[in-house]
């Protein structure tokens, strides 16, 4: 079985350890008080898991299995029983889910639910959904994004407990791959969705131009319904990527009441044969701005401090 | 290369639908039947994946594998199996286990559906296959078909293209039912119970020696199916496992377990017989070969002083072909409990019987057909085998003891007397000594009293060394006794 999923998930270069560390970070962040403590798609390898295990996070057994203690705080998600299998091998005791996440979540509408032992699982304290694909859209009556979608309910589960318990504070981590690769009305969705943020709030304006520039900004203003990829710089493209992806996950989350306290969002790669990427981990904990607009006007906001790149070596540079 | 494989498995005869259904008593009977299965497509390792909650459990071997027309030939109508059609030997010379090809339909029991994924040395195909055990437990009305036959389970699958080197094959149980993922996942544990989970062979064998453990059922449901796996499928002994001591007696038995070379790892752990004896001075061992007409033999024999713990291992267990036939049978083969009652329960006996035994295997592969020659042939052989050894555990591990008690008890009883007589003899010289001479210590100790002068004696002691109270007492007392000679 050779994915190209496996492949990417398996690297141990540099930038990818150096976002490993981001995830850990975000484990660290919450009390390890419940199960599950963290959700992830591993492939077969399980990078992320082994760090865990070596960070002292999760215990094993003398055989290498999960510790009794520890079984199901951690929990993945894998749909090709092979790769199930690799990772069973590599992790015994460790909970998988023999599934893709958006049949976990009974796809991304909003009236099937999963049930109760999956809704468990994915209201992990750490959420991490680490993708080598590109974010999808679809373009129906409107445009949407699945991933988004999925998001969203993941973000509801967290927000909605079951016996009335209190939200708890969460991190999201979404690696996704940086081509564009959308149809004309999404390509559309996005340039204006970006334009009505800079119209709309200044705040977001004044820091979106600074990193990307007065230029593109007032460019994405006025040519908002002209303008497409192919004008712009790749260095731009990913930028103008890593603002939107965390502004949509927070525009399409906002009614949940989530206050981004914490929002790195990297690009990384992109050369010597590795993909361009996206990576994103927001903290999220319990907002107590009453009224909607000044939620996401300080949630987008947030965007911007945590913009950056992974350098190959390793090295974060934000900004 | 991905061609759809859909159809239908069938069974012969309503005959075999019955006992197909509600086969094996437990868990531990569907997975072992699975790793068998795997011995005989000459897998050198199996992989069982049952925590974290036995929602799914995956059995992996590294066997010869399938291509799409084993498939539909093995599987596709159950009781006419074709694994003993040309010979009853693998490739690698193993005795088959297998014979009619029901094994797998164990899986039903546990779960809905199976998943299998297979690729046959070379061969350039991979089968991916699903096969619905919902429609076994569909009404009979049903699953009845044209003629004979009825629908076992429906399967649906593909073929795609696989490395010719590469020979595999995975089987997922999914959708494992309530009670059996329940019990496996160890969620109907007891309070207190102990697990083997996650633990290495070396660390079970501790567990497993402990004094204190009485039965494996001291273990939770999760521990327990690992046992009774590892006792039945064809895996090595642990070093040493009837003690040092035993090793060379034993070594054909050991020798012959692990030149199977066939390992199974249950949730990371290599699994070994559970059949281990604790280090004791009290026991014995005897070996035993039988060459008979209808069936031969080998048997050790292994008798400690005292109850067997943990007593799962007391009682007989019988191999064919590599495989136990069900656990330890503690009535001996029917033997009498009356003969030699209290060392039945100190024996643990292994009979590793030939191929001819094998025609004897009641279906559910866990008992013998007590009318079967081979079986009645055997049965006698063992009891006379098991009258001597209990005769030698009474004679080596009790009575022997016994006498050898009884000889320190009177010589410990003698070295007592001649201690208080000493110590009497030396507390009257010691009283005298500085009243009178030896000559006339002697003398006084000699002479004779009647009882009515010791009376007085013991009175005019008593006055000076005793309270009133006291004194009535021991009067009383020595009265009536002197009264009663």
């Amino acid at each position: 079985m050779n994915r190209p999923i496996d492949a990417a998930l398996s690297q141990d270069r540099p930038a990818k350890r150096a976002i490993r560390q981001l995830w850990l970070r975000e484990v660290r962040r919450h009390p390890a008080n419940g199960n599950p403590i963290y959700l992830t798609l591993p492939g077969t390898e399980g990078k992320d898991i082994d760090l865990l295990i070596n960070e002292g996070v999760i215990a094993t057994t003398e055989t290498g299995a999960i510790a009794a203690e520890d079984i199901g705080k951690v929990v993945a998600v894998e749909s090709n029983s092979e790769a199930v299998l690799s990772l069973q091998r590599k992790y015994p005791g460790l909970r998988i889910h023999n599934n893709t996440l958006e049949s976990l979540m009974n796809g991304g509408g909003p009236y099937a639910w999963p049930n109760k032992n999956i809704s468990r699982d994915m209201r992990a304290k750490v959420v991490n959904i680490d993708l080598d694909k590109s974010l999808r859209a679809e373009c129906g009556e409107e445009v949407s994004f699945p991933l988004i979608k999925i998001i969203k309910k993941i973000s509801q589960l967290h927000r909605e407990r079951p016996n009335a318990e209190p939200a708890e504070p969460w991190s999201l981590c979404v690696t996704v791959n940086s081509t564009i690769e959308w149809p004309e009305p999404a390509v559309r969705f996005f340039f204006r969705f970006l334009a009505n943020n800079c119209s709309e709030h200044q705040t977001f304006k004044e820091s979106a131009a600074a990193t990307l520039g007065d230029n593109l900004v007032n460019r994405i203003i006025a040519e908002y319904q002209s303008l497409t990829f192919n004008h712009i710089d790749p260095d731009d493209r990913a930028k103008l990527l890593c603002i939107f992806l965390p502004k949509l996950i927070m525009c399409e989350i906002n009614d949940h009441h989530w206050e981004a306290i914490d929002c790195s969002t990297l690009s990384y790669g992109g050369n010597e044969g590795h993909a361009a990427m996206t990576t994103i981990t927001i903290a999220f904990r319990v907002s107590n701005a009453p009224i909607p607009s000044q939620r996401y006007a300080s949630n987008i906001c947030n965007i911007f401090p945590g913009l950056g790149r992974v350098l190959d070596n390793g090295t974060i540079e934000l900004g | 290369m991905d061609n759809r494989l859909s159809g239908e498995i069938l069974v012969a005869s309503r005959i075999v639908d019955y006992l197909s259904s509600g086969l094996y008593e437990s868990p531990a009977a569907c997975l072992k039947e699975l790793v068998n299965n795997a011995y005989d497509a000459d897998a050198k390792l199996v992989e069982l994946f049952v925590k974290p909650d036995a929602n799914r459990i995956i059995v992996t071997d590294d066997g010869t594998g399938m291509d799409s027309q084993d498939f539909k030939r093995n599987f596709s109508k159950i009781s006419e199996s074709f694994k003993r059609e040309s010979t009853d030997r693998t490739e690698s010379s193993r005795p088959k286990i297998g014979k009619i090809g029901i094994g797998f339909i164990a899986a039903n029991e546990i779960c809905d559906i199976m998943q299998i994924i297979s690729t046959k040395k070379g061969s350039r195909e991979k089968i991916d296959i699903e096969i619905n055990f919902k429609a076994m437990r569909m009404p009979d009305e049903e699953r009845k078909r044209p003629g004979d036959s009825f629908t076992k389970a429906d399967y649906e699958g593909t073929v795609s293209q696989a490395h010719p080197d590469e020979h595999y094959t995975h089987i997922f149980l999914k959708e494992v039912r309530g009670p059996a993922q329940e019990l496996l996942a160890g969620a109907r544990n007891r309070g207190e119970s102990k697990s083997l989970y996650g633990l290495s062979p070396k660390t079970i064998a501790q567990r497993l020696r402990d004094p204190n453990l009485r039965s494996w059922e001291d273990f939770d449901f999760y521990s327990q199916t690992m046992l009774e796996v590892a006792l039945n499928v064809p895996v090595p002994y642990v070093d040493h496992w009837a003690t040092k001591k035993y090793d060379e007696v034993l070594s054909s038995f050991t020798n012959r377990a692990n030149s199977l070379d066939f390992r199974v790892v249950f949730d990371g752990t290599e699994l070994r017989k559970p059949t281990l004896f604790e280090e004791s001075d009290e026991s014995f061992v005897k070996t035993f070969q039988y060459e008979g007409k209808d069936v031969s033999f080998e048997s050790y024999f292994y008798v400690q002083h005292g109850v067997l713990k943990p007593q799962d291992l007391n009682g007989v267990l019988i191999r064919i072909r590599n495989s136990a036939v069900g656990k330890y049978e503690r009535s001996f083969l029917g033997f009498p409990s009356s003969i030699g009652t209290l060392f039945q329960r100190w024996l643990s006996v292994e009979i590793w019987a030939d191929d001819r035994l094998e025609s004897a295997m009641n279906i559910d592969r866990k008992t013998l057909r007590v009318t079967h020659p081979a079986y009645l042939e055997l049965v006698d052989a063992f009891h006379v085998q098991l009258r001597a050894a209990l005769n030698e555990a009474r004679e080596k591990l009790y009575e022997q003891p016994s006498r050898k008690k009884k000889r320190i008890r009177y010589k410990q009883e003698l070295d007592i007397i001649k201690e208080v007589s000493e110590a009497a003899r030396t507390s009257v010289s010691s009283v005298t000594a500085d009243q009178m001479s030896a000559e006339q210590n002697h003398r006084v100790l000699l002479k004779k009293y009647s009882a009515i002068e010791l009376i007085e004696i013991v009175l005019d002691v008593s006055k000076r060394t005793l309270s009133a109270k006291e004194r009535k007492l021991l009067m009383d007392e020595l009265v009536r006794e002197v009264l009663s000679k």
